[in-house]
Protein backbone atom coordinates (compact mmCIF):
# COMPACT_ATOMS: atom_id res chain seq x y z
CA UNK A 1 0.00 0.00 0.00
CA UNK A 2 2.21 2.73 -1.06
CA UNK A 3 -0.19 4.80 -3.51
CA UNK A 4 -3.52 7.06 -2.60
CA UNK A 5 -5.70 4.67 -5.62
CA UNK A 6 -5.25 1.73 -3.24
CA UNK A 7 -6.98 3.84 -0.23
CA UNK A 8 -10.43 2.51 -0.11
CA UNK A 9 -13.12 5.20 -1.58
CA UNK A 10 -15.13 6.46 1.58
CA UNK A 11 -10.91 7.72 2.54
CA UNK A 12 -10.53 9.26 -0.90
CA UNK A 13 -14.18 10.95 -0.47
CA UNK A 14 -13.47 12.46 3.14
CA UNK A 15 -9.96 13.79 1.61
CA UNK A 16 -11.92 15.50 -1.37
CA UNK A 17 -14.79 17.07 1.12
CA UNK A 18 -11.67 18.87 2.69
CA UNK A 19 -11.46 21.03 -0.41
CA UNK A 20 -13.76 23.92 -2.46
CA UNK A 21 -15.72 22.13 -4.64
CA UNK A 22 -13.73 23.56 -7.63
CA UNK A 23 -10.70 20.91 -6.64
CA UNK A 24 -12.68 18.62 -5.97
CA UNK A 25 -14.78 17.96 -9.53
CA UNK A 26 -11.54 18.60 -11.37
CA UNK A 27 -10.29 15.35 -10.24
CA UNK A 28 -12.72 13.56 -12.48
CA UNK A 29 -9.75 13.87 -15.24
CA UNK A 30 -7.16 12.11 -12.68
CA UNK A 31 -7.78 8.31 -14.16
CA UNK A 32 -11.20 6.30 -14.40
CA UNK A 33 -11.09 5.63 -11.09
CA UNK A 34 -11.26 9.36 -10.42
CA UNK A 35 -13.74 10.40 -12.95
CA UNK A 36 -17.36 10.10 -10.92
CA UNK A 37 -16.07 9.74 -7.67
CA UNK A 38 -16.53 14.10 -6.76
CA UNK A 39 -20.53 12.94 -7.88
CA UNK A 40 -20.45 11.06 -4.66
CA UNK A 41 -18.93 14.01 -1.91
CA UNK A 42 -20.39 14.43 0.55
CA UNK A 43 -19.33 18.30 1.08
CA UNK A 44 -20.54 21.18 -1.22
CA UNK A 45 -18.96 24.01 -1.49
CA UNK A 46 -19.13 26.99 -3.65
CA UNK A 47 -17.44 30.31 -3.08
CA UNK A 48 -18.02 33.37 -5.71
CA UNK A 49 -15.32 35.08 -4.31
CA UNK A 50 -13.03 32.72 -5.70
CA UNK A 51 -13.81 33.84 -8.79
CA UNK A 52 -12.34 37.08 -10.88
CA UNK A 53 -14.74 39.73 -11.94
CA UNK A 54 -16.06 39.31 -15.07
CA UNK A 55 -15.99 35.38 -14.03
CA UNK A 56 -20.31 35.39 -13.00
CA UNK A 57 -21.12 33.44 -15.91
CA UNK A 58 -18.28 30.98 -15.01
CA UNK A 59 -19.26 30.75 -11.90
CA UNK A 60 -23.09 30.06 -12.57
CA UNK A 61 -22.39 27.45 -14.77
CA UNK A 62 -20.52 25.49 -12.60
CA UNK A 63 -22.57 25.67 -9.22
CA UNK A 64 -25.89 24.82 -11.75
CA UNK A 65 -23.74 21.95 -13.83
CA UNK A 66 -21.89 20.88 -10.54
CA UNK A 67 -25.41 20.30 -8.74
CA UNK A 68 -26.81 18.24 -11.48
CA UNK A 69 -24.37 15.87 -11.50
CA UNK A 70 -24.16 15.32 -8.49
CA UNK A 71 -25.19 12.85 -6.64
CA UNK A 72 -24.70 12.08 -3.39
CA UNK A 73 -27.62 10.72 -1.48
CA UNK A 74 -26.83 12.51 1.58
CA UNK A 75 -25.31 15.93 1.92
CA UNK A 76 -23.25 16.63 4.90
CA UNK A 77 -22.80 19.75 4.29
CA UNK A 78 -23.38 22.49 1.86
CA UNK A 79 -21.76 26.06 1.60
CA UNK A 80 -22.93 28.72 -0.76
CA UNK A 81 -21.07 32.17 -0.93
CA UNK A 82 -21.48 34.66 -3.46
CA UNK A 83 -20.20 37.98 -4.01
CA UNK A 84 -20.75 41.37 -5.03
CA UNK A 85 -21.62 40.56 -8.07
CA UNK A 86 -23.66 37.29 -8.22
CA UNK A 87 -26.86 38.45 -8.45
CA UNK A 88 -28.08 36.47 -11.03
CA UNK A 89 -27.59 33.03 -9.20
CA UNK A 90 -30.93 31.75 -8.05
CA UNK A 91 -30.55 30.92 -4.57
CA UNK A 92 -33.76 29.11 -3.93
CA UNK A 93 -32.49 26.94 -7.08
CA UNK A 94 -29.18 26.09 -5.35
CA UNK A 95 -30.47 25.26 -1.65
CA UNK A 96 -32.97 22.95 -3.03
CA UNK A 97 -30.64 20.03 -3.55
CA UNK A 98 -29.11 20.43 -0.30
CA UNK A 99 -32.57 20.12 1.30
CA UNK A 100 -33.77 17.25 -0.24
CA UNK A 101 -30.55 15.45 0.65
CA UNK A 102 -31.24 15.99 4.27
CA UNK A 103 -28.32 18.37 5.02
CA UNK A 104 -26.57 18.25 7.96
CA UNK A 105 -24.67 21.91 7.89
CA UNK A 106 -26.15 25.00 5.80
CA UNK A 107 -24.31 28.28 5.41
CA UNK A 108 -25.36 30.66 2.62
CA UNK A 109 -23.59 33.81 2.69
CA UNK A 110 -23.99 36.63 0.38
CA UNK A 111 -21.78 40.03 0.08
CA UNK A 112 -23.85 43.11 1.35
CA UNK A 113 -23.20 44.92 -1.38
CA UNK A 114 -25.46 42.80 -3.78
CA UNK A 115 -28.37 44.65 -5.18
CA UNK A 116 -30.63 41.70 -5.65
CA UNK A 117 -31.81 39.80 -2.55
CA UNK A 118 -31.43 36.34 -1.76
CA UNK A 119 -34.42 34.71 -1.40
CA UNK A 120 -34.23 31.12 0.11
CA UNK A 121 -37.38 28.55 -0.68
CA UNK A 122 -39.98 28.19 1.89
CA UNK A 123 -38.90 24.19 1.92
CA UNK A 124 -36.22 25.11 4.17
CA UNK A 125 -38.74 25.57 6.86
CA UNK A 126 -40.17 21.72 6.31
CA UNK A 127 -37.61 19.98 4.64
CA UNK A 128 -34.76 19.48 6.99
CA UNK A 129 -34.87 17.22 9.12
CA UNK A 130 -31.47 16.40 9.75
CA UNK A 131 -29.98 20.03 9.92
CA UNK A 132 -27.81 20.36 12.66
CA UNK A 133 -25.95 23.92 11.90
CA UNK A 134 -27.43 26.40 9.99
CA UNK A 135 -25.76 29.95 9.00
CA UNK A 136 -27.40 32.78 7.06
CA UNK A 137 -26.11 35.92 5.91
CA UNK A 138 -27.66 38.70 4.16
CA UNK A 139 -30.59 36.49 3.05
CA UNK A 140 -33.92 37.06 2.98
CA UNK A 141 -36.75 34.74 4.85
CA UNK A 142 -40.01 34.81 3.42
CA UNK A 143 -43.37 34.36 5.65
CA UNK A 144 -44.09 30.46 6.06
CA UNK A 145 -47.56 29.36 5.80
CA UNK A 146 -46.80 25.70 7.93
CA UNK A 147 -45.32 25.79 10.80
CA UNK A 148 -41.78 25.86 10.77
CA UNK A 149 -39.38 22.68 11.51
CA UNK A 150 -35.56 22.09 12.74
CA UNK A 151 -36.27 19.03 14.38
CA UNK A 152 -32.50 18.65 14.74
CA UNK A 153 -30.89 22.38 14.71
CA UNK A 154 -28.51 22.96 17.34
CA UNK A 155 -26.36 25.83 15.83
CA UNK A 156 -27.97 28.71 14.24
CA UNK A 157 -26.37 32.14 12.99
CA UNK A 158 -28.59 34.66 11.63
CA UNK A 159 -26.27 37.68 10.48
CA UNK A 160 -28.25 41.02 8.60
CA UNK A 161 -30.95 38.63 7.54
CA UNK A 162 -34.58 39.71 6.87
CA UNK A 163 -37.52 38.45 7.97
CA UNK A 164 -41.26 39.22 7.61
CA UNK A 165 -41.39 39.99 11.32
CA UNK A 166 -41.39 39.66 14.86
CA UNK A 167 -43.79 37.07 14.85
CA UNK A 168 -41.91 35.17 12.16
CA UNK A 169 -39.24 35.03 14.43
CA UNK A 170 -41.08 33.63 17.12
CA UNK A 171 -42.29 31.26 14.76
CA UNK A 172 -38.66 29.92 13.51
CA UNK A 173 -37.59 30.00 16.58
CA UNK A 174 -40.11 27.77 18.36
CA UNK A 175 -39.60 25.28 15.61
CA UNK A 176 -35.99 24.50 17.14
CA UNK A 177 -37.03 22.07 19.71
CA UNK A 178 -33.06 21.02 20.73
CA UNK A 179 -31.35 24.69 19.72
CA UNK A 180 -28.26 25.39 21.85
CA UNK A 181 -26.31 27.60 20.07
CA UNK A 182 -27.86 30.84 18.57
CA UNK A 183 -25.84 34.16 17.40
CA UNK A 184 -28.40 37.20 16.14
CA UNK A 185 -26.62 39.93 14.31
CA UNK A 186 -29.88 41.85 13.54
CA UNK A 187 -29.47 44.78 10.92
CA UNK A 188 -31.51 47.78 9.45
CA UNK A 189 -35.09 46.78 7.63
CA UNK A 190 -35.00 43.70 9.19
CA UNK A 191 -38.26 43.98 9.98
CA UNK A 192 -37.97 43.04 13.70
CA UNK A 193 -38.98 45.55 16.40
CA UNK A 194 -38.69 43.40 19.41
CA UNK A 195 -36.65 40.57 19.43
CA UNK A 196 -38.43 37.60 20.70
CA UNK A 197 -35.73 34.37 22.42
CA UNK A 198 -38.49 31.82 24.06
CA UNK A 199 -35.91 28.55 23.52
CA UNK A 200 -35.88 26.27 26.21
CA UNK A 201 -32.82 24.28 25.01
CA UNK A 202 -30.67 27.12 24.61
CA UNK A 203 -27.55 26.98 26.25
CA UNK A 204 -25.39 29.78 24.09
CA UNK A 205 -26.73 33.51 22.86
CA UNK A 206 -25.38 36.02 21.30
CA UNK A 207 -26.88 38.87 19.96
CA UNK A 208 -25.83 41.95 18.52
CA UNK A 209 -27.73 45.58 17.88
CA UNK A 210 -26.28 48.76 16.96
CA UNK A 211 -27.29 52.39 17.12
CA UNK A 212 -28.28 52.90 13.63
CA UNK A 213 -31.73 54.74 13.79
CA UNK A 214 -34.12 51.66 13.31
CA UNK A 215 -37.03 50.80 14.85
CA UNK A 216 -34.95 47.67 17.03
CA UNK A 217 -37.07 48.01 20.35
CA UNK A 218 -35.77 45.59 22.60
CA UNK A 219 -34.64 41.62 23.41
CA UNK A 220 -37.04 39.13 25.43
CA UNK A 221 -35.39 36.42 26.78
CA UNK A 222 -36.99 33.40 28.09
CA UNK A 223 -34.11 30.61 27.75
CA UNK A 224 -33.82 28.28 31.25
CA UNK A 225 -31.15 26.64 30.61
CA UNK A 226 -28.89 29.52 28.94
CA UNK A 227 -25.26 29.32 30.05
CA UNK A 228 -23.63 31.77 28.12
CA UNK A 229 -24.82 35.09 27.07
CA UNK A 230 -23.48 38.01 25.36
CA UNK A 231 -25.34 41.04 24.11
CA UNK A 232 -23.50 44.12 22.22
CA UNK A 233 -26.79 46.78 21.87
CA UNK A 234 -26.13 50.02 21.17
CA UNK A 235 -29.53 50.80 20.81
CA UNK A 236 -31.50 52.46 23.64
CA UNK A 237 -33.76 49.87 23.53
CA UNK A 238 -34.13 47.09 26.91
CA UNK A 239 -33.49 43.47 27.22
CA UNK A 240 -35.96 41.91 29.31
CA UNK A 241 -35.38 38.46 30.96
CA UNK A 242 -38.58 36.44 31.14
CA UNK A 243 -38.03 33.32 33.35
CA UNK A 244 -34.43 32.84 36.09
CA UNK A 245 -31.46 31.31 34.23
CA UNK A 246 -30.13 29.03 37.37
CA UNK A 247 -27.49 27.65 34.84
CA UNK A 248 -26.15 30.99 33.43
CA UNK A 249 -22.11 30.55 34.08
CA UNK A 250 -20.74 33.70 31.82
CA UNK A 251 -21.91 37.10 30.77
CA UNK A 252 -20.48 39.56 28.13
CA UNK A 253 -22.45 42.61 28.33
CA UNK A 254 -21.75 46.08 26.27
CA UNK A 255 -25.14 47.46 26.34
CA UNK A 256 -26.09 51.31 25.92
CA UNK A 257 -30.01 50.35 27.67
CA UNK A 258 -30.94 53.13 30.50
CA UNK A 259 -32.66 49.90 32.84
CA UNK A 260 -30.68 47.40 33.74
CA UNK A 261 -31.76 46.19 37.21
CA UNK A 262 -33.94 43.49 35.70
CA UNK A 263 -31.62 42.18 33.27
CA UNK A 264 -28.57 42.26 35.98
CA UNK A 265 -30.90 40.85 38.57
CA UNK A 266 -31.53 37.91 36.56
CA UNK A 267 -27.25 36.65 36.51
CA UNK A 268 -27.24 35.89 40.12
CA UNK A 269 -25.59 32.29 39.12
CA UNK A 270 -22.75 34.07 36.88
CA UNK A 271 -19.01 32.94 37.84
CA UNK A 272 -17.80 35.38 35.00
CA UNK A 273 -19.30 38.83 34.37
CA UNK A 274 -17.81 40.87 31.22
CA UNK A 275 -19.70 44.63 31.57
CA UNK A 276 -19.54 47.73 29.60
CA UNK A 277 -22.15 50.38 30.62
CA UNK A 278 -22.71 53.87 29.27
CA UNK A 279 -24.45 54.79 31.99
CA UNK A 280 -23.00 53.15 35.20
CA UNK A 281 -24.49 55.84 37.73
CA UNK A 282 -27.65 54.02 36.92
CA UNK A 283 -27.01 50.80 36.37
CA UNK A 284 -29.12 49.17 38.66
CA UNK A 285 -28.92 46.02 40.74
CA UNK A 286 -30.13 46.87 44.15
CA UNK A 287 -30.14 43.82 46.86
CA UNK A 288 -28.47 41.48 43.81
CA UNK A 289 -25.99 38.85 44.80
CA UNK A 290 -23.65 37.49 42.37
CA UNK A 291 -22.90 34.77 44.86
CA UNK A 292 -20.57 32.83 42.66
CA UNK A 293 -19.21 35.29 40.82
CA UNK A 294 -15.68 34.79 40.44
CA UNK A 295 -14.02 36.85 37.43
CA UNK A 296 -14.96 40.51 36.80
CA UNK A 297 -14.29 42.34 33.60
CA UNK A 298 -14.74 45.79 33.55
CA UNK A 299 -14.88 48.60 31.27
CA UNK A 300 -13.14 52.13 32.37
CA UNK A 301 -14.84 53.99 29.46
CA UNK A 302 -17.61 55.35 31.80
CA UNK A 303 -17.24 58.24 34.06
CA UNK A 304 -18.80 56.46 36.66
CA UNK A 305 -17.29 53.13 36.45
CA UNK A 306 -15.50 53.56 39.87
CA UNK A 307 -18.93 53.62 41.45
CA UNK A 308 -20.11 50.81 39.67
CA UNK A 309 -16.80 48.70 40.34
CA UNK A 310 -17.94 49.39 43.94
CA UNK A 311 -21.33 48.50 44.19
CA UNK A 312 -20.41 45.19 42.14
CA UNK A 313 -17.50 44.06 44.56
CA UNK A 314 -20.24 44.66 47.31
CA UNK A 315 -22.39 42.32 45.38
CA UNK A 316 -19.88 39.56 44.45
CA UNK A 317 -18.89 38.05 48.37
CA UNK A 318 -16.42 35.72 46.39
CA UNK A 319 -14.79 37.11 43.68
CA UNK A 320 -11.24 36.31 42.68
CA UNK A 321 -10.37 38.04 40.05
CA UNK A 322 -11.04 41.39 38.36
CA UNK A 323 -9.73 43.19 35.45
CA UNK A 324 -9.76 46.68 34.37
CA UNK A 325 -9.61 47.57 30.77
CA UNK A 326 -11.02 49.97 27.87
CA UNK A 327 -12.81 47.93 25.09
CA UNK A 328 -11.86 48.41 21.99
CA UNK A 329 -15.30 50.44 20.80
CA UNK A 330 -13.97 53.35 23.32
CA UNK A 331 -14.01 56.39 20.67
CA UNK A 332 -13.51 58.60 23.93
CA UNK A 333 -9.74 58.78 23.94
CA UNK A 334 -10.05 61.52 27.13
CA UNK A 335 -12.49 59.91 29.91
CA UNK A 336 -12.66 62.58 32.68
CA UNK A 337 -11.17 60.98 35.88
CA UNK A 338 -13.89 59.33 38.12
CA UNK A 339 -15.10 60.41 41.39
CA UNK A 340 -13.89 58.12 44.48
CA UNK A 341 -15.94 57.84 47.35
CA UNK A 342 -14.43 55.49 49.99
CA UNK A 343 -16.72 52.91 51.00
CA UNK A 344 -17.98 52.65 54.66
CA UNK A 345 -16.93 48.89 54.64
CA UNK A 346 -14.52 46.77 53.07
CA UNK A 347 -16.25 44.46 50.59
CA UNK A 348 -16.01 41.04 51.71
CA UNK A 349 -14.57 40.14 48.48
CA UNK A 350 -11.51 41.72 49.11
CA UNK A 351 -11.04 40.69 52.58
CA UNK A 352 -11.56 36.91 51.64
CA UNK A 353 -11.11 35.99 48.26
CA UNK A 354 -9.80 38.40 45.59
CA UNK A 355 -6.58 36.77 44.06
CA UNK A 356 -5.14 39.04 41.00
CA UNK A 357 -6.07 42.47 40.07
CA UNK A 358 -5.02 43.44 36.58
CA UNK A 359 -5.45 46.81 35.62
CA UNK A 360 -4.95 47.53 31.83
CA UNK A 361 -4.75 50.93 30.60
CA UNK A 362 -3.49 52.42 33.36
CA UNK A 363 -3.51 56.14 33.59
CA UNK A 364 -2.80 56.60 37.53
CA UNK A 365 -4.88 59.87 37.91
CA UNK A 366 -6.41 60.92 41.21
CA UNK A 367 -8.95 58.77 41.86
CA UNK A 368 -7.69 55.67 40.11
CA UNK A 369 -4.25 56.03 42.56
CA UNK A 370 -6.82 55.97 45.70
CA UNK A 371 -8.87 52.86 43.98
CA UNK A 372 -5.57 51.01 43.13
CA UNK A 373 -4.02 51.66 47.29
CA UNK A 374 -7.44 50.71 48.55
CA UNK A 375 -7.18 47.69 46.68
CA UNK A 376 -4.06 46.69 47.30
CA UNK A 377 -4.36 47.95 51.40
CA UNK A 378 -7.54 45.57 52.04
CA UNK A 379 -7.20 42.73 49.84
CA UNK A 380 -5.67 40.19 52.43
CA UNK A 381 -5.51 37.40 49.64
CA UNK A 382 -4.27 39.07 46.94
CA UNK A 383 -1.36 36.88 44.70
CA UNK A 384 -0.99 39.27 41.69
CA UNK A 385 -1.20 43.10 40.93
CA UNK A 386 -0.76 43.72 37.31
CA UNK A 387 -0.84 47.16 35.63
CA UNK A 388 -0.39 47.77 32.17
CA UNK A 389 0.17 51.62 31.67
CA UNK A 390 -1.79 53.20 29.09
CA UNK A 391 1.23 55.66 28.68
CA UNK A 392 3.71 54.52 26.12
CA UNK A 393 6.37 58.02 27.85
CA UNK A 394 9.58 55.95 29.39
CA UNK A 395 9.75 59.03 32.24
CA UNK A 396 5.50 58.65 32.85
CA UNK A 397 6.12 55.10 33.34
CA UNK A 398 8.57 54.75 35.11
CA UNK A 399 6.88 57.60 37.76
CA UNK A 400 3.94 55.14 38.21
CA UNK A 401 5.86 52.37 38.42
CA UNK A 402 7.40 54.48 41.49
CA UNK A 403 3.94 55.25 42.79
CA UNK A 404 2.71 51.48 43.01
CA UNK A 405 5.92 50.07 44.83
CA UNK A 406 5.32 52.10 47.36
CA UNK A 407 1.94 51.23 48.15
CA UNK A 408 1.32 49.47 51.63
CA UNK A 409 0.19 45.86 50.35
CA UNK A 410 -1.88 43.83 53.39
CA UNK A 411 -1.03 40.76 51.36
CA UNK A 412 2.33 39.73 51.65
CA UNK A 413 2.49 36.93 48.91
CA UNK A 414 1.46 40.12 46.41
CA UNK A 415 3.40 40.36 43.51
CA UNK A 416 3.50 43.44 42.31
CA UNK A 417 3.55 43.14 38.54
CA UNK A 418 3.92 45.83 35.82
CA UNK A 419 4.19 45.15 32.30
CA UNK A 420 4.54 46.91 29.03
CA UNK A 421 1.81 48.44 26.99
CA UNK A 422 -1.55 46.27 26.80
CA UNK A 423 -1.45 44.78 23.48
CA UNK A 424 -5.03 43.76 22.47
CA UNK A 425 -3.32 41.78 19.62
CA UNK A 426 -1.52 39.94 21.88
CA UNK A 427 -4.42 38.63 23.63
CA UNK B 1 -4.88 7.58 39.62
CA UNK B 2 -2.18 4.32 39.20
CA UNK B 3 -1.49 4.16 35.44
CA UNK B 4 -1.70 0.88 33.98
CA UNK B 5 -0.29 -0.14 30.58
CA UNK B 6 -1.59 -1.89 27.95
CA UNK B 7 0.34 -4.34 25.48
CA UNK B 8 -0.03 -3.49 21.57
CA UNK B 9 1.00 -6.14 18.94
CA UNK B 10 1.98 -4.98 15.20
CA UNK B 11 1.00 -7.05 12.41
CA UNK B 12 4.58 -7.99 11.71
CA UNK B 13 4.88 -9.12 15.54
CA UNK B 14 6.45 -6.02 17.23
CA UNK B 15 5.39 -5.29 20.66
CA UNK B 16 4.22 -1.41 22.14
CA UNK B 17 4.06 -1.15 25.73
CA UNK B 18 1.90 2.04 25.99
CA UNK B 19 0.04 4.19 29.33
CA UNK B 20 -3.57 3.29 28.89
CA UNK B 21 -4.21 6.95 28.58
CA UNK B 22 -2.25 6.90 25.28
CA UNK B 23 -3.60 3.88 23.73
CA UNK B 24 -7.25 5.07 24.85
CA UNK B 25 -6.75 8.06 22.43
CA UNK B 26 -8.31 5.59 20.14
CA UNK B 27 -11.73 4.78 20.07
CA UNK B 28 -11.25 1.24 18.80
CA UNK B 29 -8.96 -0.44 21.55
CA UNK B 30 -11.63 -0.45 24.27
CA UNK B 31 -13.73 -2.77 22.45
CA UNK B 32 -10.74 -4.85 22.16
CA UNK B 33 -9.59 -4.85 25.49
CA UNK B 34 -13.26 -5.79 26.74
CA UNK B 35 -13.43 -8.90 23.99
CA UNK B 36 -10.02 -10.22 24.84
CA UNK B 37 -9.70 -9.46 28.20
CA UNK B 38 -7.79 -13.04 28.83
CA UNK B 39 -4.95 -11.37 27.43
CA UNK B 40 -2.76 -8.79 27.73
CA UNK B 41 -1.46 -8.16 24.55
CA UNK B 42 -3.68 -6.56 21.83
CA UNK B 43 -3.13 -8.06 18.90
CA UNK B 44 -3.81 -5.02 15.65
CA UNK B 45 -3.39 -7.13 12.52
CA UNK B 46 -3.55 -4.85 9.91
CA UNK B 47 -1.04 -2.08 11.58
CA UNK B 48 2.78 -2.76 10.86
CA UNK B 49 5.43 -1.59 13.25
CA UNK B 50 6.38 1.33 12.06
CA UNK B 51 3.03 2.67 11.30
CA UNK B 52 2.25 1.67 14.76
CA UNK B 53 5.49 3.36 15.83
CA UNK B 54 4.15 6.16 14.41
CA UNK B 55 0.61 6.46 15.72
CA UNK B 56 1.80 5.83 19.55
CA UNK B 57 4.47 8.99 19.05
CA UNK B 58 1.01 10.95 18.12
CA UNK B 59 -1.03 9.81 20.74
CA UNK B 60 1.90 10.26 23.14
CA UNK B 61 2.86 13.72 22.25
CA UNK B 62 -1.17 14.37 22.12
CA UNK B 63 -1.87 12.84 25.82
CA UNK B 64 0.64 14.94 27.25
CA UNK B 65 -1.14 18.32 26.40
CA UNK B 66 -4.38 16.63 27.31
CA UNK B 67 -3.12 16.10 30.65
CA UNK B 68 -1.26 19.86 31.16
CA UNK B 69 -3.35 22.25 33.46
CA UNK B 70 -5.62 24.12 31.70
CA UNK B 71 -4.86 27.90 32.52
CA UNK B 72 -3.76 30.51 30.59
CA UNK B 73 -1.35 28.47 28.51
CA UNK B 74 -3.68 26.34 26.43
CA UNK B 75 -3.84 28.70 23.43
CA UNK B 76 -0.04 28.73 23.39
CA UNK B 77 -0.10 24.68 23.75
CA UNK B 78 -2.43 24.36 21.25
CA UNK B 79 -0.40 26.33 19.01
CA UNK B 80 2.86 24.52 20.04
CA UNK B 81 1.06 21.33 19.18
CA UNK B 82 -0.74 22.52 15.88
CA UNK B 83 3.26 23.32 14.92
CA UNK B 84 4.20 19.52 16.07
CA UNK B 85 1.28 18.18 13.91
CA UNK B 86 2.37 20.06 11.29
CA UNK B 87 6.10 18.81 11.16
CA UNK B 88 5.10 15.29 12.44
CA UNK B 89 3.72 15.20 9.02
CA UNK B 90 6.11 16.85 6.87
CA UNK B 91 8.64 14.21 8.15
CA UNK B 92 6.85 11.49 6.57
CA UNK B 93 7.17 9.86 2.69
CA UNK B 94 3.72 9.41 0.93
CA UNK B 95 3.41 5.46 1.32
CA UNK B 96 3.86 6.16 5.13
CA UNK B 97 0.88 9.05 4.95
CA UNK B 98 -1.24 6.49 3.32
CA UNK B 99 -0.45 4.02 5.75
CA UNK B 100 -0.95 5.78 8.16
CA UNK B 101 -4.62 7.52 7.28
CA UNK B 102 -5.64 3.87 7.50
CA UNK B 103 -4.72 2.84 10.69
CA UNK B 104 -6.16 5.92 12.25
CA UNK B 105 -8.85 5.23 10.68
CA UNK B 106 -8.98 1.37 11.70
CA UNK B 107 -8.18 2.62 15.36
CA UNK B 108 -10.64 5.32 15.10
CA UNK B 109 -8.08 8.33 16.27
CA UNK B 110 -10.35 10.84 15.13
CA UNK B 111 -7.63 14.09 15.43
CA UNK B 112 -4.71 12.01 13.60
CA UNK B 113 -7.68 10.66 10.90
CA UNK B 114 -8.29 14.16 10.56
CA UNK B 115 -4.58 15.46 10.30
CA UNK B 116 -4.04 13.43 7.84
CA UNK B 117 -6.75 13.56 5.36
CA UNK B 118 -5.93 16.85 5.76
CA UNK B 119 -2.55 17.07 5.43
CA UNK B 120 -3.00 15.19 1.86
CA UNK B 121 -6.03 17.77 0.80
CA UNK B 122 -4.06 20.57 1.27
CA UNK B 123 -0.41 19.64 0.15
CA UNK B 124 -1.21 16.92 -2.51
CA UNK B 125 -4.17 17.74 -4.01
CA UNK B 126 -5.63 21.72 -3.49
CA UNK B 127 -3.92 24.45 -5.31
CA UNK B 128 -1.98 21.99 -7.75
CA UNK B 129 -3.25 21.42 -11.50
CA UNK B 130 -4.38 18.00 -12.73
CA UNK B 131 -1.27 17.11 -14.07
CA UNK B 132 0.71 18.15 -10.76
CA UNK B 133 -1.95 15.88 -9.11
CA UNK B 134 -1.57 13.11 -10.84
CA UNK B 135 2.60 12.96 -10.02
CA UNK B 136 2.29 14.27 -6.67
CA UNK B 137 0.09 10.79 -5.97
CA UNK B 138 1.56 8.71 -8.26
CA UNK B 139 -1.41 7.96 -9.97
CA UNK B 140 -2.01 6.21 -13.30
CA UNK B 141 -3.14 7.82 -16.06
CA UNK B 142 -5.61 5.30 -17.61
CA UNK B 143 -7.03 7.60 -19.96
CA UNK B 144 -5.54 7.68 -23.34
CA UNK B 145 -4.71 11.00 -24.40
CA UNK B 146 -8.26 11.51 -26.63
CA UNK B 147 -9.67 10.17 -23.93
CA UNK B 148 -8.90 12.73 -21.38
CA UNK B 149 -9.35 15.58 -23.71
CA UNK B 150 -12.90 14.35 -24.67
CA UNK B 151 -13.50 14.38 -21.07
CA UNK B 152 -12.43 17.61 -20.32
CA UNK B 153 -14.04 18.59 -23.33
CA UNK B 154 -17.42 17.64 -22.39
CA UNK B 155 -16.90 18.90 -18.93
CA UNK B 156 -15.85 21.98 -19.95
CA UNK B 157 -18.01 23.94 -17.11
CA UNK B 158 -15.82 22.64 -14.63
CA UNK B 159 -12.16 23.58 -16.08
CA UNK B 160 -11.27 26.94 -15.85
Amino acid sequence: MGRISELPEALLLKILSLMPTEKAVATMVLSKRWQFLWTMVPRLEYDHNMYRDGEDGRFLRFVYSSLLLHEAPVLESFSLKLGQTSGAVDVGVCVKPAITRSVRELNVEVDTVTETQAILPRSLYTGCRMLATLTLKDVVLVGASSPVSFPSLKTMSLVSVKYPGDEFVRKLLSGCPVLEDLFVVQCRGDNVTVLVVRVASLKYLAVRRSSEKENHQGLVIDAPSLEFLDIVDYTDGFCFIENSMPKIREAHLDVTYSQTQQLLGSLTSLSQLSLCLVSSMDAAFDGTIFSQLDQLKLCTCDPEWLNLLMRLLKASPKLRFIVLQQSNHCIRTEVPSPCWNKPSQVPECLLSSLESFNWRHYEGRGAEKELTAYILRNSRRLRFATFYPKSTDPVEKSKLRMELSKSPMSSSSCQLVFRGSYNRASR
Amino acid sequence: MSKKNIVLKSSNGIIFEVEEAVALQSETIPYMIEDDCANDTIPLANVTGDILALVIEYCKKHVVVADGDGGGSSSSSQEDLKNWDAQFMNDLDQSKIFNLLLAADFLNIKTLFDLTCQFVADTMIKGKSVEEVRRTLNIEKDYTSEEEAKARQENEWAFK
